[in-house]
């Protein structure tokens, strides 16, 4: 068979194999499929001296800077302080409460002005920091808990 | 070798088979109707972006997170059966694989439209990352996926910037 002929009716077939194809619905045939990829990416800021959480009453936690923006949470020198620092600090107000084991308070309720920024932890490594209104501000198992809330001013 | 792939083989052998001779002889034709699917297409049209997460705090995109989530856009043959499959990692590295985020989705973390819906923040359906989705392509040829997920960043997570790749596979059923 001539090379020619060969060819035309290789092209023959594939044509009636495409209307056979067509015809008899088998059109997915092989399968056509296809793929596409996305990046998954995030930012870790890098981790300070301590870890500063804020918690809501519902229990939604979220970051210090999410909630007291430009402020930032850090260790101080000493490991039973820590300091708390805002570039609007006049915007901020700390208020916590301290028990011990058995959830007995050892001190009332303090109000700390923007002043009373450095603030004497119970020497935890992790500080919780709640969220909540002041008034209705519960004491849980923790040892410390701190709330900062925002000034309208 | 499958039916079609036999039907292939038949119509080529058979087409070689026919003497010269048949060259000279009446032909008749058949009319093809049917509708060609045209060939599948999967675009990714946003990454699904966490931005900046704080060691020890759980941080969730969400499907409907418009310009967080992550996004693909689907062109095919108009109402055609397809199958979708994710491609999830278990964690993000960072560039030099130094140091590794969990990162989980749950069942509802991934959603469709199929036109049919109102986007994003309300689409057609939900699938399921981990299993295999069977939907149907829209009337205009187009389908829009959407992923959200949640990092788990550990307590002395390392800082830097962390990524994976998340893939979608899409084939049609042949329905």
């Amino acid at each position: 068979m001539r090379p020619k002929i060969l060819i035309e009716r290789l092209v023959l077939g594939g044509l009636v194999f495409a209307c056979l194809n067509i015809s008899l619905g088998l059109a997915a045939c092989p399968p056509v499929s296809a793929t596409g990829a996305l990046h998954v990416v995030a930012h870790v800021i890098a981790p300070t001296g301590i870890t500063a959480v804020m918690e809501e009453n519902d229990g939604t936690r979220r970051s210090c800077a999410e909630l007291i923006l430009p402020a930032d949470i850090q260790q101080a020198p000493t490991k039973n302080y820590y300091l708390i620092r805002s570039a609007t600090i006049d915007d901020i107000v700390v208020s916590f409460t301290q028990t011990d084991d058995n959830q007995t308070l050892l001190s009332p309720d303090r109000v700390f002005t923007c002043d009373d920024a450095i603030i004497t932890g119970p020497g935890d490594e992790t500080l919780l920091i709640k969220c909540a209104d002041i008034d209705s501000f519960p004491v849980d198992a923790k040892s410390v808990t701190l709330t900062i809330i925002r000034c309208d001013n | 070798m499958t039916a079609c792939a036999r039907l292939v083989c038949l119509c080529v052998c058979l087409i070689l088979l026919v003497p010269g001779a048949a060259q000279a002889q009446e032909s008749a034709a058949i009319q093809a109707i049917a509708t060609v699917v045209s060939g599948l297409q999967v675009i990714g049209l946003n990454n699904l972006n966490f931005g900046t997460v704080v060691p020890g705090i759980d941080k969730t995109v969400d499907k409907t997170d418009v310009g967080f989530a992550g996004e693909w856009q689907i062109n095919g043959s108009a109402n055609a059966e397809i199958t979708l499959d994710f491609t999830i990692p278990t964690y993000l590295l960072t560039a030099d694989s130094s140091a590794q985020m969990l990162i989980l989705f749950s069942g509802t973390d991934a959603s469709f439209d199929d036109e049919t819906g109102g986007g994003q923040t309300i689409p057609a359906g939900v699938l399921n990352p981990h299993g295999q989705g069977v939907e149907n392509i829209g009337v205009g040829g187009r389908m829009y996926v959407w992923i959200g997920g949640t990092v788990q960043p550990t307590i002395s997570q390392t800082g830097g910037d962390y990524a994976a790749d998340v893939t979608l596979t899409v084939a049609y059923t042949g329905n």
